[in-house]
């Protein structure tokens, strides 16, 4: 009989189990590397890429995006995907172009009008994914259809030109002659849903249901809030970002947010880290996924590739991004492991 | 004797391995022998090892250093399938069935027999008809694989694996999610193959079932190899001690002064329930006791719980709670009344995963965390800290709960409802799958609850679990509560068994 024995230790210490404490980094590291990769080549390649002027434009240019990828966030965090916000733009843009053209309330009924559309749109997936039980794509699919024929009925497909110059100036106008209003609008819009997903308990609740939904109803969550909450705040922003390309615009424009497009705030959302399964992601990231989408379109404007080419290298980067993000976060080891033992 | 077994059936042999995956080592050069025809058990703590030498012995995992030997030739296994090809097969605890596709293509994934390039479903439908006669499995070969019982599905993937002309099976864990009649099937299976040449290796936490179906131990602790040894005249107080490191004290809680079953008032009055299995179930439950509801798995007692937490619909009873009607309608409103729910599935509902232990500690009173809107990470924060120290919770807080132990995860469950103030918790096979050490911790918390007034209704399928923690018990057999409120002085684990069955 061969019997080992070590001498029996105090029970289980946590030396082995607990990790050592180092410091972290943020989990918004890697797409911040990705950028300033990206902004480095350019500036390799054009050798003036970043100049007041082109960033200044090239910020302008990723309004809409960023504030669409903004509002995918919340949808995301809970596990559900928002296809409409593409739609939301043109018709907020639209009824913010009908109010001011055809009511006395001027550019703040305006402005309310386009996020009030917004809002109405995103309460209605909100409510019919959480109590129809239906999958968000499919509801977000069909208010997709829904918001986009409203303005072009509306319009007969013609843009609604906008004169109001306080409206416009949303779009256009400049803080000290430098920083584009749009722009200023549209960090604030993400300072604050970043504050309010990071530091509420509201915030802790939609991880919560993103992460386990089923372990958050055990524990008390609202489900029906938080979903219906998410996807109107998703619709509210997504109609900000309506008034915001139609005072760029000067006018309501009843194909705005359609096309290639579509996919855009999803697509930045998900290059900037936040999960397509839900419960984990931040705005932070999410918006710099937007910014890292815009600059390569500007940079490949700026460098005059041909636009036949432009999808493809975006569609190349999505990639690459989402790729080294799942490496970092240790799946790839994992999945490497599986397939073939390979050391990594 | 090993010698003559050796070379009837061969032998398979690790030899100073080693596997780290970052700088700490999990398993620490270790070595022992499995041969043909012997059943070996392998013990010890989540986190000893045992599932990585599971895994490297099954290919899934490359080792770091040190050599396999099969039949004394060295092997390496890159992945789970060369390692099949050697006749080493590994039956997972989560099993690897097809729920929605037929037995039959189960049994032949991936290796259909086919003719003309294609599949032959007469040739496979006969073959698995004699392979489950041969293994006395009675289940029909055209049905989804899925409307298996647990058992069943753990019998048909070691049928597919012996049928891969496996000639080591390697199970782990496969009581875990098993009745009391589904086990003793498994026990005397292995056994069978065993005498027929196999050699078998279980992995468990269950000590009782290791001495009774292993004729070799070995017990891993911190990657080390504790006892490698004959069963002999081991006891599960010997086993206990190697994989703990320390004598267990002569069971303290049983010891400990007798509480009367009842006394307290009546805090919950059940009156004819039914919900799901249940069947119009009377109880009395007072208050500051641990009431023990035992039974198979899906006997109805788990149901009677989710009933209570309003998850699970009522078809009929009464409930009044201190004195007045209680109508569960949803966790909220269980929550609100002082319930807390522990599920027997931590896993599936328990937690969230990708959450820090913090936050899931206060995620079911969030609100008492929050100053206005904002979350209140300091709160939050020190009452984390309060928590893991009064159940030794022995992790860093800000570590996501996916990555901890089984023990560990279910005390920070019942974190969350201590922290909820929750004065009736309804447990759910509180200890599945956790390990002796923290089984024990989570024993004295129960009891530890119940003195400062908490009551606790406890479903298990584990006698002596019962019989350690309950004041009371109520045995559950198809549904019906066939033995109500036995004191815990009067409770046999024979006549609960007999009662249950």
């Amino acid at each position: 009989m061969a019997r080992t024995e070590t001498t029996p230790t105090p029970p289980a210490t946590p030396s082995a189990a607990a990790p050592r404490k180092s410091f972290r980094l943020p989990p918004e590291t890697g797409i911040f590397i990705i950028l300033a990769l990206i902004m480095g080549g350019m500036e390799l390649l054009t050798g003036n890429f970043l100049t007041v002027g082109n960033i200044s434009t090239l910020l302008v240019n990723t309004i809409t995006i960023g504030l669409l990828a903004v509002s995918e966030t919340f949808v995301l965090l809970i596990g559900g995907i928002d296809l409409s916000v593409g739609a939301v733009q043109a018709l907020s843009g639209v009824a913010a172009a009908v109010v001011i053209n055809h009511t006395p309330l001027g550019w703040p009924g305006a402005i309310l009008a386009g996020i009030l559309a917004g809002a109405a749109i995103g309460f209605i997936n909100g409510a019919i994914t959480h109590y129809v039980n239906v999958p968000s794509f499919i509801t977000t699919f069909a208010t997709l259809g829904v918001a986009a024929s409203i303005p072009l009925i509306v319009t007969q497909a013609n843009p609604i030109p906008i004169f109001d110059n306080t409206f416009n100036a949303l779009g256009q106008g400049y803080v000290l002659k430098i920083i584009p209003i749009g722009v200023l609008i549209m960090l604030l819009i993400a300072a604050i849903a970043h504050v309010v997903l990071s530091r509420t308990a509201f915030g802790v609740k939609v991880y919560a249901v993103g992460g386990n939904r089923h372990s958050a109803y055990l524990a008390g969550v609202n489900l029906a809030r938080i979903d219906i909450l998410c996807f109107t705040l998703s619709g509210t922003i997504a109609g900000f970002a309506g008034v915001i390309l139609a005072a760029r615009l000067a006018s309501g424009y009843p194909t705005a947010g359609s096309g290639a497009s579509l996919f855009d705030g999803i697509a930045s959302a998900v290059v900037g880290g936040v999960s397509l399964f839900g419960g984990s992601g931040s705005v932070a990231g999410a918006l710099l996924g937007a910014i890292v989408i815009g600059t390569l379109t500007e940079g490949m404007d700026v460098l005059d590739l041909n636009t036949y080419w432009q999808p493809l290298v975006i569609g190349v980067v999505i990639l690459l991004a989402v790729t080294l993000d799942t490496w970092k976060s240790g799946l790839f080891r994992t999945l490497m492991r599986r397939i073939g033992g390979a050391k990594v | 004797m090993s010698a003559v077994l050796a070379e009837r059936g061969g032998s398979l042999a690790l030899s100073g391995i080693v596997k780290r995956y970052d700088a700490a080592p999990v398993v620490r050069g270790i070595g022992f022998t499995l041969r043909a025809g012997r059943v070996t058990a392998l013990l010890g703590h989540n986190g000893a090892g045992k599932s990585t030498v599971l895994k490297i012995l099954g290919g899934a995992e490359r080792p770091t250093g040190g050599t396999i030997l099969l039949d004394g030739a060295p092997v390496g296994f890159a992945t789970p399938r060369e390692a099949e090809a050697h006749g080493i097969a590994v039956v997972w605890q989560e099993l690897r069935i097809i729920e929605n596709l037929t037995l039959v293509r189960n049994f032949f994934l991936n290796r259909e027999i086919t003719r003309a390039g294609l599949v032959d479903r007469a040739a496979m439908r006969a073959h698995v008809v004699r392979a489950l006669a041969a293994h006395g499995l009675d289940a029909d070969p055209d049905a989804p694989a899925g409307d298996l019982s647990p058992g069943d599905r753990q019998m048909l993937e070691i049928i597919i694996a012996l049928d891969k002309g496996s000639r080591f099976l390697l199970l782990d864990e496969p009581t875990s999610a098993l009745n009391a009649s589904e086990i003793t099937r498994l026990l005397e299976t292995v056994r069978r193959l065993a005498a027929a040449g196999t050699c078998v290796v279980i992995v468990t936490h269950k000590l009782g079932e290791a001495l009774a179906v292993a004729d070799h131990v070995v017990v891993m602790k911190d990657g080390d190899i504790a006892l490698d040894a004959e069963r002999g005249e081991l006891s599960e107080a010997d086993l206990a001690y190697y994989i703990t490191g320390h004598r267990r004290e002569a069971t303290p809680l049983a010891e400990a002064a007798p509480r009367s079953a009842f006394g307290g008032d009546t805090m919950l009055d059940i009156r004819d329930l039914s919900a799901g299995n249940c069947l119009d179930a009377s109880l009395e439950i007072h208050a500051g006791r641990v009431v023990g509801l035992y039974g198979v798995a899906g006997a109805g007692q788990v149901d009677l719980l989710e009933a209570l937490f309003g998850v699970r619909k009522l078809r009929g009873g009464r409930i009044t709670l201190n004195g007045t009607p209680y109508i569960p309608s949803t966790p909220r409103a269980a929550l609100a009344r002082g319930f807390g729910f522990l599920t027997d599935d931590r896993k599936r509902n328990g937690f969230i995963p990708d959450m820090t232990i913090s936050k899931n500690i206060v995620l079911a009173s969030i609100r008492r965390f929050a100053r206005g809107p904002w979350f209140d990470a300091d709160a939050c924060d020190i009452q984390a800290k309060a928590m893991a120290s009064r159940l030794a919770i022995r992790s860093p807080l800000t570590m996501h709960v996916r990555r901890l132990s089984g023990g560990n995860q279910q005390k920070v469950i019942f974190a969350k409802w201590v922290t909820a103030k929750s004065r009736i918790l309804l447990l759910a096979e509180p200890t599945k799958g956790v390990d002796i050490g923290a089984k024990a911790e989570i024993h004295g918390l129960i009891r530890e609850l119940a003195a400062s007034g908490d009551t606790l209704l406890v479903c298990s399928s584990e006698i002596e679990e019962i019989l350690e923690i309950a004041d009371v018990v109520h045995v559950f057999r198809h549904g019906v509560c066939a033995g109500q409120g036995i004191p815990r002085a009067e409770a046999e684990a024979k006549s609960l068994l007999a009662l249950s069955l």
